[in-house]
């Protein structure tokens, strides 16, 4: 029998100029004929409630408002209709240059906390470019055209590059070009605010600070807004970057491959794509300018531009929907022990004798801060019980040297509820997680929620990228 | 010159023209058939190749994307051809394959085999493979002799009967049992379940479990038996289980777990998985469509 579940996921994206939330449902089949073991799949995301693109408050250039942030929210949650209990999943990221602010973490945390029982806190640049490369649709299509895709999510702060060979996210970068680099006044058009990153490309471009006169702002700054997007273009041509550059290029972690495509996201995007606009500085910023730059760009006028699913949505529709996944459905998850967040996952190295031992790797994790770490079984040879067998036996003699419960492991084969029934029988007192179908890489943290009804799946969100290292 | 003078003449001149490229052609034979035979000692066992990793068309447009294709599915795609036929190797591990198949069903599983995982070992009223392709009514029973062996090897009213039989793959017995038994085992006992000394059944279909169940009166009987195999494995096992297994238990009390093999679900996480479907039958006292 076809029992569906539904999942409700709350996705918040505070980013340097706006912050926006959505609420999707996501609905979990197991997609295996009756006849055969169970496997659980999100089979359908649909968005149940789009919420009102708000500024992101702040106290000061330095200070994000929190309790601001949270009436929005709230406010947010009331006119969708739900209430923070009924959210099952989700993840807040905090992203571009607000990441930056000094109280950036802690506001995060407690949002998170009011925001529903599992929903993450997550920040990080490369992280977010993958997430904008999901909510904008460049993943699905570069999976539906068997080919390499870049996303460019063009933000207030930031430009996040992720790119997707046929739905496999390969490498990201994040780079400080943004729309809200500059404000200017909507009335005089003149220069309100230069950020720093921004302030830099400005000492380059106007070596000698030449006395801004009035009407030599908007020269000044395509000026500017041309050497930055020169940047991003050097970055994905894979070109030796200049002096400047610099002070532009947060991460690059992008491999030397040839791209098929590019999709543009984030709130500049809609100016690619429809540009022409006459009042750039409706927005108080130059976002529409940064767009011109673009639209000039080697990058639009050399690789086929694709238009993604969502523009200026696509990072929280990312955070929202795609941040999920599900366990296998063949698993050892003793009574009480989920949820359980921020689990490192702990890799094994080979010891003279061939056995594993993860006692190494997990020494880096024993600060209170972790309740506990997930060991990684790296991919066993074959699957024949006596393996998994002494696999176990191992795994008895170390986990009780291993600080933590419950005591958590991951599994890279299909083999977690026989594995956990071994180590149930060597280990009757030690509360257990055993679970595989997830894909893990080094440096990765774990979410793990509560079983779903029906089935013994778990949904499980994996933090930070292996390229991130 | 008559009509059939000249449709003679006709004929006879192609006669004449095929004779004469016979001669030819045999003569140009003469060294391919040599070459042949030195060739013969390093033939590769078609058996051996990776079908999915195994890319026959010559200068693919976009190999990626067709090994990709290839890797997505055991099927037999993209496997070139020669005219409109086949390629010699593509029809010649066919038919391999297929012999697997028939060598799985008519084989017979080995006689210490039972003995090796302490099973009692009995078999239904068919005599011969022959008889149990024709006779699936005789796969069923048992004569007086076979349930004496029963009575007197195995633990009556055991919470858990388990019994194996060859079914249509004894390949998969041999396969899948030193896998799935001891991890089926460890789960059941794990869960504080009494299990009944196993059983093997030779020649047996899914129903011998009720004729069994008749006789022993376990809460709940298990039968593992070899699935009919196809030309992707032949080494597929099911599991039928059922809660109170009695002479005219209908087919849909009867709960099923299939694909057990390499490329399905692995024997062990099979086990594992059974053991506790098994304790959820126990618990519910019902199988089939009453446990949904």
């Amino acid at each position: 029998m076809a029992k569906e579940m539904t999942l409700v996921s709350v996705g918040i994206d505070v980013g340097t100029t706006t912050t926006q939330l959505v609420i999707s449902q996501l609905t979990l089949v197991n997609v295996m004929p009756g006849s055969q073991v169970p496997k659980v799949e999100i089979t359908h995301k649909s968005i149940s409630y789009m919420g009102k693109v708000h500024f992101t408050p702040f106290e000061d250039r330095r200070h994000v408002d929190g309790t601001a942030l949270r009436k929005i929210v709230a406010k947010e949650y009331e006119k969708a209709g739900v209430k923070p209990e009924q959210i099952d999943t989700g993840a807040i990221i905090i992203t571009g240059e607000t990441a930056k602010k000094e109280n950036a973490s802690e506001i995060i945390h407690s949002l998170a906390d009011y925001a529903g029982d599992f929903v993450v806190a997550t920040a990080g640049p490369d992280l977010e470019s993958m997430i904008a490369g999901k909510g904008s649709g460049a993943e699905a299509l570069s999976k539906r055209l068997h080919a390499c895709i870049a996303n460019i999510d063009i933000g207030g702060g930031t430009t996040n590059i992720a790119y997707f060979d046929r739905g496999k996210c390969i490498g990201t970068a994040c780079i400080n070009v943004g729309g809200r680099l500059f404000e200017v006044d909507p009335i005089s058009h003149r220069l309100t605010y230069v950020s720093s990153p921004a302030q830099k490309i400005m000492n380059y471009c106007n070596p000698n600070n030449n006395q801004i006169s009035n009407g030599n702002d908007l020269v000044l700054i395509k000026n500017c807004l041309n050497s930055m997007v020169e940047c991003v273009e050097r970055v994905i041509f894979q070109e030796p970057l200049l002096p400047q550059d610099n002070y532009l290029v947060m991460t690059n972690l992008l491999p030397d491959v040839k791209i098929d495509g590019v999709v543009f996201s984030g709130g500049v995007a809609k100016y690619i794509y429809l540009p022409g606009i006459k009042e750039w500085w409706i927005h108080g910023d130059v976002g529409p300018l940064l767009a011109e730059a673009f639209q000039e760009s080697r990058i639009n006028k050399s690789l086929p531009v694709h238009e993604g699913a969502e523009t200026i949505h696509a990072t929280v529709l990312g955070a929202g929907a795609h941040t999920v996944n599900v366990s296998g459905s063949t698993i050892t998850v003793s009574e009480h022990t989920l949820p359980i967040r921020n689990v490192p996952a702990v890799y094994p190295e080979l010891d003279m004798t061939g056995k594993f031992s993860w006692l190494k790797d997990a020494e880096n994790y024993t600060d209170s801060l972790y309740r506990t770490v997930a060991l990684i079984v790296p991919t066993l040879p074959n699957t024949d019980f006596q393996t998994i067998l002494s696999l176990a036996e191992t795994l008895a003699c170390e986990l009780p040297l291993i600080k933590g419960e419950p005591k958590v492991i991951i599994a890279q084969q299909d083999i977690a509820k026989v594995l956990g029934q071994t180590l149930q029988r060597l280990l009757p007192a030690s509360p257990l997680v055993c679970l595989d179908g997830i894909e893990l890489a080094f440096g990765d943290f774990l979410d793990i929620a509560k079983p779903l009804p029906y089935q013994d799946a778990v949904p499980v969100i994996v933090k930070t990228l292996i390229f991130a290292r | 010159m008559s009509l059939e003078d000249s449709v003679r003449l006709i004929v006879e001149e192609l006669l004449k023209g095929m004779e004469k490229e016979k001669i030819q052609s045999s003569n140009n034979k003469l060294p391919l058939a040599n070459s042949s035979i030195i060739d013969e000692c390093e033939i590769t066992d078609l058996a051996e190749i990776d079908l999915q990793r195994y890319l026959q068309v010559p200068n693919p447009v976009n190999k990626e994307l067709y090994e990709e294709m290839k890797l997505s599915t055991p099927a037999r795609i993209g496997v070139w051809r020669s005219g409109p036929r086949p390629l010699t190797d593509t029809l010649l591990r066919f038919r391999a394959d297929h012999a697997v198949a028939q060598d799985s069903v008519l084989g017979e599983v080995p006689e210490e085999f039972p003995a090796k995982y302490n099973m009692v070992s009995i078999q239904t009223l068919c005599k011969s493979k022959d008889e149990y392709l024709t006779r699936p009514d005789l796969g069923r029973k048992l004569d007086e002799e076979n349930l004496e062996i029963l009575r007197k090897g195995c633990l009556k009213g055991a919470m858990v009967q388990i019994i194996v039989s060859d079914g249509l793959s004894s390949k998969a017995v041999e396969a899948n049992i030193p896998n799935l038994l001891p991890a089926l085992t460890q789960g059941l006992e794990g869960m504080g379940v009494k299990l009944g000394i196993p059983i093997f059944v030779r020649n047996g279909r899914v129903a011998v479990m009720d004729t069994i169940g008749e006789e022993l009166k376990p809460e709940v009987a298990v039968i593992l038996i070899g699935e009919r195999p196809g030309l992707g494995t032949a080494e597929s096992m099911s599991a039928y289980m059922g809660y109170n297994p009695r002479l005219g238990m209908v087919e849909s009390e009867r709960t099923v777990i299939s694909n057990i093999h390499k490329g399905g679900t692995p024997a062990a996480e099979a086990g594992a998985h059974l053991a506790s479907l098994i304790k959820k039958i126990l618990d519910a006292r019902a199988s089939g469509v009453n446990l949904e």
